[in-house]
């Protein structure tokens, strides 16, 4: 009943901008459709905790010999590592501004989400992508985004979302051309499971994906 | 376990971060004495200035190599015997506090809870139903009042809502 509530309560917001219900009555309210809605779009419940704090170091120490046999089998340079994080961009260092107000926002807590990447013989690193939370940033008015240096991605939540994983999979797959590497991932996060990409008909011709165990 | 065996997560994240808070001070300190009104107001245009350098430029390849090296991630790097933490070199720390301490801060905050500040570690938070419904739909919101704020721009495609 609450489902059918909230979704319903979608349908006219999405009314609202101009989407239409869908015309097969058995397909309107249902959790279903809700659940495809959030996979074509490629987003997923997850979460993530905070840095090393309580790890078991047995736990680390019993994973290392899986991991290094895969990454002894690859030269230092074709070794790579991938991984996002938050970005309070106008984070001050001063504590009277915790609650510092510009134009009615926050500005402390508005974050974005970089991806960064490099090899492990640090030969390359691989260009930013930012995750903000605007299509169209005024400021990027007559720019040439080719000219950034960085890749640029929304959403409301300025959140890596599967798709902007898979386009940076994808992108990375192309720079590695005439190569074989192992690329190095967190296993949480908008990261889809391997067998996810065969189904999604994404195949990588230069980098085998290896995700480090789940904590 | 991701965040010790993981390269980016055992230091190359918070030295990029510690080169991002340097260049954005400058800009700060720069602003404050060209009289500029409200330096702090920098757009996303100006992160990508300040954070394609950071990375580029100043992270240094040691430190990458460093990173990965602490982690032991490779037979040959077990014997790797530097302890401790592997992060950003401490003389840019130093300038990091050097900077701070010519800002104008009423309470300056130690740099290092600038370089772990929990709102970026934290960022993924669990989502139910009602939360990823609402970002979908202030994501087409976002969407319209842009369009309608570039009129002239058509580099984006409409959203593609299938109702299939």
């Amino acid at each position: 009943m609450r489902t059918q509530i909230r979704t319903c309560s979608t349908w006219m917001k999405l009314a609202s901008v101009g989407i239409s219900k869908p015309t097969a009555p058995e397909m309107a309210f249902s959790q279903g459709w809700l659940e495809k809605f959030k996979d074509r779009h490629g987003i997923k419940s997850f979460c993530r905790f905070g840095e090393s704090g309580a790890l078991d170091m047995e736990v680390v120490g019993a994973a290392l010999p899986d991991i290094r046999a895969v990454v002894d089998a690859y030269t230092k340079k074709d070794v790579f590592n991938m991984d996002e994080t938050g970005l309070c961009w106008h984070l001050q260092a001063d504590n009277s501004m915790a609650t510092h107000q510009l134009e009615g926002r926050n500005i402390n807590k508005e974050r974005i989400t970089l991806v960064i990447c490099a090899n492990s013989d640090s030969s390359q690193k691989i260009s930013l992508t930012i995750i903000g939370k605007h299509l169209n940033p005024r400021c990027f008015k007559g720019i040439n985004r080719d000219t950034l240096g960085a890749r640029y991605h929304a959403n409301a939540k300025a959140w890596m979302t599967q798709n902007v994983f898979r386009l940076w999979l994808l992108d990375f797959d192309r720079r590695m051309q005439g190569r074989q590497v192992l690329l190095l991932l967190d296993n949480c996060l908008g990261h889809i499971p391997l067998e996810e990409f065969a189904e999604m008909n994404v195949v990588f011709r230069n980098t085998r994906i290896f995700y480090l165990p789940p904590t | 376990m991701s965040s010790v065996v993981q390269p980016c997560d055992a230091g190359i994240i918070r030295t990029f971060k510690a080169y991002y808070r340097k260049r954005f001070n400058n800009l700060l300190l720069d602003g404050y004495e060209n009289n500029i009104d409200i330096p702090e107001k920098i757009n996303i245009l100006d992160v990508f200035r300040l954070a394609v350098p950071a990375w580029v430029e100043d992270v240094s390849p040691a430190t990458i190599a460093n990173c990965f090296r602490h982690c032991k991630i490779r037979t040959s790097n077990i014997i790797h015997t530097q302890q401790g933490e592997v992060g950003p070199p401490i003389a840019l720390i130093q300038e990091l506090q050097h900077q701070v301490a010519h800002l104008p801060y009423g309470n300056p905050m130690d740099i290092r809870n600038i370089l772990n500040y929990s709102e970026e570690n934290n960022y993924m938070v669990a989502s139910n139903d009602e939360d990823i419904t609402n970002c979908i739909i202030e994501e087409l919101y976002l969407q319209q009042d842009e369009d309608a704020a570039n009129d002239n721009d058509d580099s984006v495609e409409p959203p593609k809502i299938s109702t299939r």
